[in-house]
């Protein structure tokens, strides 16, 4: 088990490295001046110029790309040219509001996704599996920052119970985790109920109930650690939406993370900014699908029996 | 309806009628069904596939797949209790405690996410209000009785072959000592060495404690090996009941003689199987009068509507049928 | 199940209909009073709340070219002279005089002390400086700074790159000061936590987000204060609010007192919020049309360039993008700078009879087709599509391309366009404001390809060292009149909002119309 995961963790690096190197392509043949971009209305073309031999924008590809790499062994991510601050330092402080947004808007999507397929599956064809499945498509239809609008204004302007944007303590962080659990509740109810109604007509379930369980503990201990497994990989692509996510909702509720750090980034072809914010997603998304293959082989005993070693053999 | 002499009746189905409603059609799976299973003895239920045998285990049971399953009438008396009519929380306590099943298909029969030694102690711990250490020493106890090493407690079902999982199912439906025990077709998936052992245990295990079982098959050879009494169905009705001698040496209704007709002898000199003529009826559109009239080499007149009598040919063997009917 | 969730759909949208229906357009009714409350004085000092729109990064004042951390800072580190009622008034600068061309003298006040404690000398007015070159920065202006000599604590010259005086005043107005020894003594060069001069000192920071300052009692300047060194409120508590929807939000419900900038978007909503004033600079920016003057029809058509330009409505762009906030601009050049002359009108304006005769009289009676390069965003799109609109009413097909900010120079560069809608932010001088049309570049054209010699006869004598006079500012205004190279269209306004009880702001005109916040009065 310990050699899949490190051979996992040095699978990540061909693929991040990967990711570094088509950004950087990306960005190096975008169009766009980052001198006309910092000089706005001021813009001359010796003043241009003077900028892009000071940002090193006149080597050749390459030589550019490699300076990068190299100094990303000693994490330095360079420094953004619009402010002069370090971008490692910026991203320090970034990427915990980021990823604490991220990790609680999971749960959030997590719990009632689950929550609403269980009751959508187990009631099917009645009026509840109705309203489950209205309210998901509500949650797939309303965009995430309209109803992050929504939120704010109903429950920070007109009933004033939470702050409308800002940070702080716990209160700030309410809105922006609800908004942004919203569209991953749609696609997870949708899959959990399928998963279960899978499941419900299966025959062991029959069996759970000859037993004589009662439909409670048929639900919980039978059925769903069944039906969870598939949408366990669902949430692990959740959180790439998540961080997606975040950009939008940072915005809007005016907090620093590293979504409004790209955003800003890619406004202002600020190209330290947006490498250093990618590879940081890349990472994290990476280290996620790692985590939820983990869990997965944890939890359902089909795919542990191919880590562990066989003691007793193909039993007959 | 139908009695016989010795023995107490310790379950005794009457009138049930099951349908099975879908928007489209009306499936009538099982007809007025009546049949009693005595203390400790061995009850077949033969017939071919679709024939309603598992609806009949199901409803006993009561885990029929309740929206398209309505049961429309009868009764089920387990020693003297309808089953029917008893609420969902006392009729859990009669499922896996006082009646269990051993289901067909054994590779889909087990939680693939649950070790097979939990399997079994879950029932134990839900009727028996033991500790969980003493479920699982009584699981592992049951494990040895069916032939599986106690050691294997925590392996998952995908870790066994569909043998050994039947096995697994045998000791979950046997471990809380049940009085009545329902096997629907438990060899069917396997192959026949295994199966030999299979109706070896149970048999064994049957005997040592007394339970009484209703066999479902639509193997004959099963039959003659387990059951002490026999009930054929067709089409959703029980159509001869008798003991394992009156069926198989008499037997009177010409679908049962067709069935044993259909059987291949190895020193017999046809060179094709004779099949019974036809097919089964489409349970959502079943003929008038006597169900199998349509294939009946003896059908008459009579013979295609109206209620067919029950009538007892000699002591304890009763057919559902006008015709001439056993003259052997 | 296809009942059920028909019902439930249309519950849905019966609710959302109802709700919008009850709203209207008009802005939503936040504070459950109705009225912004008005800010009280009680024994802990006032506060008052600002909402800025955009974050950033950094708190020196070294390298700043994001107007919120401007604006957020310039009450924490001071400059050397403020623009205040059409003129210039010393802050760190007790005097200024020109010695020659290229050469000013600056005597700083005595006894200035940041909140730390340090004094402020010219040594510090040098580093500065340097430090700002070293940065190697974004405004044009730090282009034109030559060196800083320093004569003794409380004088230093000033050596510029160019004769212009708006040069110097640009840079005494815009540059922020700080002293070195504070950076030092700071472990991060001041890039976390600012130390100035000025009359707040910030008391807490946290970046991206918000920014309180506090009212020194220790500020070293204690007479004659002019606007820009105003402390009317004890504690100034700043977020940034980059969402427009949450800007009126928190605006209309009263939780803060000055907002801004106001996006276009909310703006007719905030002008009718009760009890909230808007305060602005009508002079802050402002946009024009430029020709294309080389190789294309208009290049050598001064009638076609007329038509297009008596085809265009201004108030009509201002109504229709701007909600009315933007004046129209019909001279050239900007109140703003130290040599406008009110006298240099444009002579055009909206006349679609005319246009029709001119495009006659230039040889298309029966129209022309021309291109028009723009951003492709916002109000520069809108923008864009109502000329379009006008031109077409005057018989002119104009066709749009539409460009990435980020490649607009590129583009224009590239040639093959007619006319180009562009802005510009207030200049301290006419050269600047010229400049900015007829600068040459590498390639020897400016970047509408002007190339008339009488036109560069006339700017080169205006640029020479010495040229900078009214004379040959008027000769360069006659050019402009008689051949409408560049047409003004509008000044825009940039502008705040102010509430609880709050009536008046300074803003400061000679940079981005930016506020100075302890200058708010009743």
């Amino acid at each position: 088990m310990v050699r899949y995961i490190l051979k996992r963790l040095l699978l990540m690096l061909p693929v991040i490295l990967g990711v570094i190197i088509v950004v950087f392509t990306l960005l190096y043949i975008s169009p766009g001046d980052a001198a006309s971009i910092i000089l706005g209305t001021s813009y001359t073309a010796e003043s241009a110029a003077r900028i892009r031999e000071t940002l090193g924008l006149n080597q050749p590809y390459l030589v550019q790309l490699g300076k990068y790499i190299f100094n990303l062994f000693r994490f330095d991510f360079g420094d953004s040219w619009v402010s002069g601050v370090s971008v490692s330092s910026e991203l320090i402080t970034r990427l915990p509001r980021t990823l604490l947004i991220g990790s609680l808007s999971i749960v959030i999507t997590a719990v009632f996704g689950i929550l609403l397929g269980v009751t959508a599956a187990v009631n099917q064809n009645k009026w509840q599996d109705s309203l489950c499945m209205v309210l998901a498509l509500l949650g797939t239809s309303l965009p995430g920052f309209f109803f992050a609008l929504l939120l704010a204004l109903v429950f920070a302007f007109t009933l004033q119970w939470l702050p409308p944007y800002g940070m702080g303590g716990p209160e700030y962080y309410i809105l922006p985790v609800v908004a942004n659990a919203l569209g991953g509740v749609a696609m997870l109810a949708r899959q959990t109920r399928s998963s279960m109604l899978e499941v419900i007509h299966s025959d062991f379930i029959v069996m759970a109930k000859a037993k004589g369980l009662r439909r409670r503990d048929i639900i919980y201990r039978h059925m769903l650690p069944n039906a969870l497994i598939p949408v366990l990989t669902t949430i692990g692509m959740q959180f790439a939406g998540v961080l997606g996510g975040s950009i939008i909702i940072e915005t809007v509720f005016a907090l620093p993370g590293v979504g409004y750090y790209l955003v800003t980034g890619c406004n202002n072809r600020d190209y330290n900014v947006v490498m250093a914010c990618t590879i940081i997603i890349s990472v994290a998304f990476s280290l996620v699908m790692l985590l939820v293959d983990l869990l997965m082989a944890m939890v359902d005993p089909r795919i542990k029996i191919q880590f562990s070693e066989v003691k007793h053999g193909r039993g007959k | 309806m139908m009695k016989s002499d010795g023995g107490d009746i310790f379950l005794s189905v009457r009138n049930l009628t099951v349908e099975y409603v879908t928007k489209q059609e009306t499936v009538q799976a099982v007809n007025s069904v009546s049949f009693d299973l005595h203390k400790g003895k061995t009850l077949g239920l033969v017939g071919e596939t679709g024939a309603g045998k598992t609806t009949i285990a199901g409803a006993i049971l009561g885990v029929l797949p309740v929206p398209p399953a309505v049961t429309r009438g009868g009764e089920i008396l387990l020693d003297g209790e309808d089953l029917m009519r008893l609420d969902e929380a006392t009729m859990c306590k009669v499922r896996g405690k006082r009646v269990t099943v051993i289901f067909q298909d054994p590779m889909t029969a087990l939680n693939p996410v649950m070790t097979i030694g939990r399997q079994i102690a879950e029932v134990i711990e839900l009727h028996d209000a033991v500790s969980r250490k003493e479920a699982r020493v009584r699981a592992e106890r049951m494990l040895e009785m069916v032939g599986i090493p106690a050691a294997r407690y925590d392996e998952y079902p995908n870790q066994f072959s569909g043998g050994m999982r039947q096995r697994v199912v045998i000791a979950v439906a046997l471990a809380c000592n049940p009085e009545l025990l329902l096997a629907d077709e438990p060899t069917t998936a396997l192959d026949v060495t295994i199966q030999a052992q299979v109706l070896d245990l149970i048999r064994e295990l049957n005997s040592a404690k007394k339970t009484s079982m209703i066999l479902i098959t639509h193997d004959m050879g099963v039959v003659m090996e387990m059951c002490d009494d026999v009930a054929v169905i067709y089409a959703g009705e029980i159509i001869e009941t008798g003991t394992l001698e009156n069926i198989f040496e008499h037997p009177a209704h010409p679908y049962t003689i067709g069935l044993f007709g259909s059987i291949p002898k190895i020193n017999g000199d046809s060179e094709r199987l004779s099949p019974i003529a036809g097919l089964p009826p489409n349970p959502a559109d079943l003929p008038k009068g006597c169900k199998f009239h349509p294939r009946c080499p003896q059908a008459a007149e009579a013979c295609k509507s109206g209620e067919i009598p029950v009538r007892e040919i000699s002591a304890g063997h009763f057919c559902k049928c006008r015709g001439k009917a056993g003259e052997a | 199940m296809k009942k059920h969730s028909a019902l439930f759909l249309v519950l849905c949208l019966t609710l959302g209909l109802c709700v919008s229906c009850g709203q209207a357009t008009s802005a939503p009714s936040a504070a459950p009073s109705g009225e912004a409350p008005v800010v009280e004085t009680d024994s802990a000092g006032t506060t008052l709340k600002v909402a800025l729109t955009n974050p950033f990064s950094g708190t020196s004042a070294i390298n700043i070219s994001n107007p919120y951390r401007y604006a957020t800072f310039s009450q924490v580190y001071e400059t050397l002279i403020a623009y205040e009622d059409g003129k210039y008034v010393g802050i760190l600068a007790k005097e200024w005089k020109k010695l020659d061309d290229y050469t000013w003298q600056v005597t700083l006040f005595d006894d200035i002390k940041d909140s730390q404690g340090n004094p402020f000398t010219s040594s510090d007015v040098a580093w500065s400086f340097d430090g700002q070159k070293t940065a190697g920065h974004v405004l044009r202006i730090y282009y034109e700074f030559g060196a800083v000599e320093v004569v003794d604590d409380t004088t230093f010259k000033l050596t510029l790159n160019t004769d212009s005086d708006g040069a110097f005043y640009l840079l005494g107005v815009q540059m922020l000061l700080c002293t070195q020894k504070a950076s030092d003594d700071s472990p991060d060069q001041l890039a976390t936590m600012p130390v100035g001069t000025g009359p707040y000192l910030c008391t807490k920071y946290v970046e991206g987000s918000s920014c309180t300052l506090t009212k020194r009692s220790d500020y070293w300047k204690k007479e004659n204060l002019p606007k820009a060194s105003l402390a009317n409120v004890d504690t100034i508590e700043i977020s940034y609010v980059p969402e427009a929807v949450q800007m009126l939000g928190t605006i209309v419900s009263g939780n803060v007192q000055v907002a801004g900038e106001v996006d276009m978007s909310i703006s007719k909503d905030v002008d009718s919020a009760p009890n909230v004033l808007t305060k602005y600079i009508s002079n802050g920016t402002y946009n024009g049309l430029a020709f294309n003057m080389k190789g294309r029809a208009v290049s050598d058509n001064k009638a076609l360039r007329e038509a297009i330009s008596y085809a265009i409505d201004p108030q009509g762009l201002i109504d229709a993008v701007y909600t009315g906030h933007a004046t129209i601009m019909d001279t050239y050049g900007m109140a703003t700078a130290s040599d406008y002359n009110p006298a240099w009108v444009s002579g055009i304006s909206y006349d679609p009879e005319k246009a029709k005769e001119k495009l006659t009289e230039a040889g298309y009676p029966d129209g022309i087709t021309i291109t028009l390069v723009s951003n492709n965003v916002g109000e520069d799109a809108q923008l864009s599509e109502l000329i379009q609109g006008y031109l077409g009413a005057a018989g002119i097909n104009c066709v749009l391309d539409y460009v990435d900010p980020a490649s607009g120079a590129a583009r224009l560069a590239e040639g093959e366009w007619d006319i180009t809608h562009s802005g510009g932010i207030g200049v301290l001088d006419m050269s600047l404001f010229w400049g900015n049309i007829y600068n040459k570049s590498e390639t020897d054209m400016s970047m509408y390809f002007h190339n008339d010699p009488a036109l560069y006869e006339i700017y080169d004598a205006y640029k020479l060292a010495g040229g900078k006079t009214a004379e040959n500012l008027q000769k360069l205004y006659e050019y402009e009149y008689d051949n409408v190279t560049w047409l003004p269209l509008f000044n825009k306004h940039v502008f705040f909002a102010l509430s609880g009880g709050y009536k008046d702001i300074y803003l400061n005109d000679c940079y981005m119309s930016l506020p100075y916040l302890g200058s708010v009065t009743r």
